[in-house]
C-alpha cells in the first residue's frame, strides 16, 4: 500500500460519471432534464473512448493535428491532398526506418 | 439581439473569505473555465455564494441541452469539466459540488434559490469543512482452482473426467467465493465506515462499467476527516490484508459528491 494518491485516468470514468451525474447537490434549477442511466452511459462513453484509443494505436491520429479537419471544416480536395502528403511522410519514415534497422 | 445566457452551477461555496487559508475561490476560479469554455463568477448570497457559469441558453435550455446529452462525445466533455471545476475549487476551501445540468435562466433565481436554501446550505458545507470524500473499491480477485479443498479429484482419474471434475470444483468454488465476498464486503465496509464520519454505498459496478473482469463486490464512498486520515489509510491497508482474495482500490480525493443531502428539500424545489 503506497497510501492514498489521486488519481483520474480511462479507469476511473465510471467513478467520475457516477458522482457527476448521480450524486452532489440536487436543487432543481430552472431547467430540468432527465438523465439517462448511468450505467449505460459510462459503457458508451468507455466504447467510444476505447476505440479512439484503437485509432491512436493503429496511428491514426492525423486529425487531432490538422486544425482545418478538427475543427470541423472540411473541403474534400484539400482533405485528399493532405491525404497524400501524409501517406509520403509515412513511407518516408518506413524508408528510414528500415535503413537505420539495417 | 445578443444571445440569451442561461447560468450554469457548479458549486456552493462559503461566501466571503477561505477559513482554510488556501489560495482564494476567486483566484481558483481565474485559472478555470466552464462547460460552454466561460469564465466562473460568484453569485453572492447570504453566507454562501454558487459558483456560476454564463452559458448560452441556445444551447443549454432544455431542448437543446437534451439534444446535446445525447451525444456521449458533448456528455464526456461536459462531465469532465464540470468536474474539473468543482475539483479545482476543492484546494481553496469546503465546496458543495452541484449535480451536473443544473442550469437556471436568470441569476436572480440562482440568488433566490441561495436565499431559501441559505441555513441548508450553510449546515451542509459545515459538514464537510476539513473532510474529504475517498471511494473505495472491492473486487473478486480470480482465485486458482488448487484453492477449492477437498472437491479435488484424485489424480488417477482419466484425464477427461479429471478435467470434467476440476471444471465443476471450480465453478462451485466459485460460487462459494462469491457468497463468502459479500460478507466479507459488509465487514470492510463497516470497518472503513467506523474510520470515517459518514458514508454511503454506491451500486456495484458491472465489468463493463468498471473495465475490470473481475467482479465487484463494494463501491463505497467514505466521507474522512482529513486530520484521521492515517487512520483511514490503516484501515484500508487493514482490509486488504485480511481478505487476500479480494481486491481493495482507494479512489479519491474526491470532492464530497456523495455527502451533499442538504435535506429537507420540498419535492420539485
Amino acid at each position: 500500500m503506497t497510501g492514498l494518491s489521486p488519481r483520474e485516468d480511462a479507469q476511473g470514468l465510471a467513478d467520475v460519471l457516477e458522482r457527476v451525474l448521480d450524486k452532489g447537490l440536487v436543487i432543481a434549477g430552472d431547467i430540468r432534464i432527465n438523465l439517462l442511466d448511468i450505467e449505460l452511459l459510462t459503457i458508451k462513453i468507455r466504447l467510444l473512448i476505447a476505440s479512439v484509443d484503437k485509432a491512436r494505436e493503429m496511428g491514426i491520429d492525423w486529425w487531432e493535428h490538422d486544425p482545418t479537419l478538427s475543427s470541423g471544416e472540411r473541403d474534400l480536395a484539400g482533405e485528399n491532398k493532405r491525404l497524400r502528403e501524409r501517406l509520403a511522410e509515412l513511407e518516408g519514415d518506413r524508408t528510414t526506418t528500415k535503413r537505420s534497422e539495417s | 439581439m445578443t444571445a440569451a445566457a442561461c447560468v450554469w452551477l457548479y458549486a456552493v461555496v462559503p461566501a466571503g473569505p477561505s477559513p482554510g487559508g488556501g489560495g482564494s475561490v476567486e483566484s481558483a476560479l481565474a485559472a478555470i473555465s466552464g462547460v460552454a469554455d466561460e469564465p466562473l463568477y460568484l453569485v453572492p448570497g447570504p453566507g454562501v455564494a454558487a459558483v456560476a457559469g454564463a452559458v448560452p441558453c441556445e444551447d443549454f435550455d432544455e431542448e437543446p441541452l437534451r439534444t446535446h446529452l445525447a451525444d456521449v462525445t458533448w456528455l464526456e466533455r461536459t462531465v469532465r469539466i464540470h468536474h474539473g471545476a468543482v475539483d479545482a475549487l476543492v484546494r481553496a476551501g469546503p465546496v458543495l459540488p452541484m449535480r451536473y445540468a443544473t442550469v437556471y435562466r436568470e441569476e436572480s433565481s440562482v440568488a433566490a434559490m441561495l436565499e431559501t436554501h441559505r441555513e441548508r446550505l450553510a449546515a451542509a458545507l459545515e459538514r464537510i469543512t476539513g473532510r474529504t470524500e475517498w471511494g473505495v473499491k472491492v473486487y473478486l480477485a480470480h482465485r486458482s482452482a488448487t484453492e477449492s479443498d477437498g472437491a479435488r479429484p484424485a489424480d488417477q482419474s482419466s484425464p477427461g473426467t479429471a478435467y470434467l471434475l476440476r471444471r465443476k470444483a471450480q465453478r462451485d468454488d466459485r460460487l462459494q467465493t462469491r457468497q463468502r465476498a459479500g460478507e466479507e464486503a459488509d465487514r470492510i465496509h463497516e470497518a472503513l465506515a467506523a474510520a470515517a464520519v459518514e458514508n454511503a454505498r454506491h451500486p456495484l459496478q458491472t465489468a463493463e462499467a468498471s473495465g475490470r473482469r473481475e467482479p465487484m463486490v463494494l463501491n463505497g464512498a467514505y466521507l474522512v476527516d482529513d486530520e484521521r486520515l492515517p487512520a483511514f489509510e490503516k484501515a484500508v491497508a487493514s482490509c486488504a490484508a485480511d481478505h487476500g482474495a479480494l481486491r481493495v482500490e482507494v479512489t479519491g480525493p474526491w470532492p464530497a459528491y456523495s455527502f451533499t443531502d442538504i435535506g429537507g428539500l420540498p419535492e420539485g424545489e
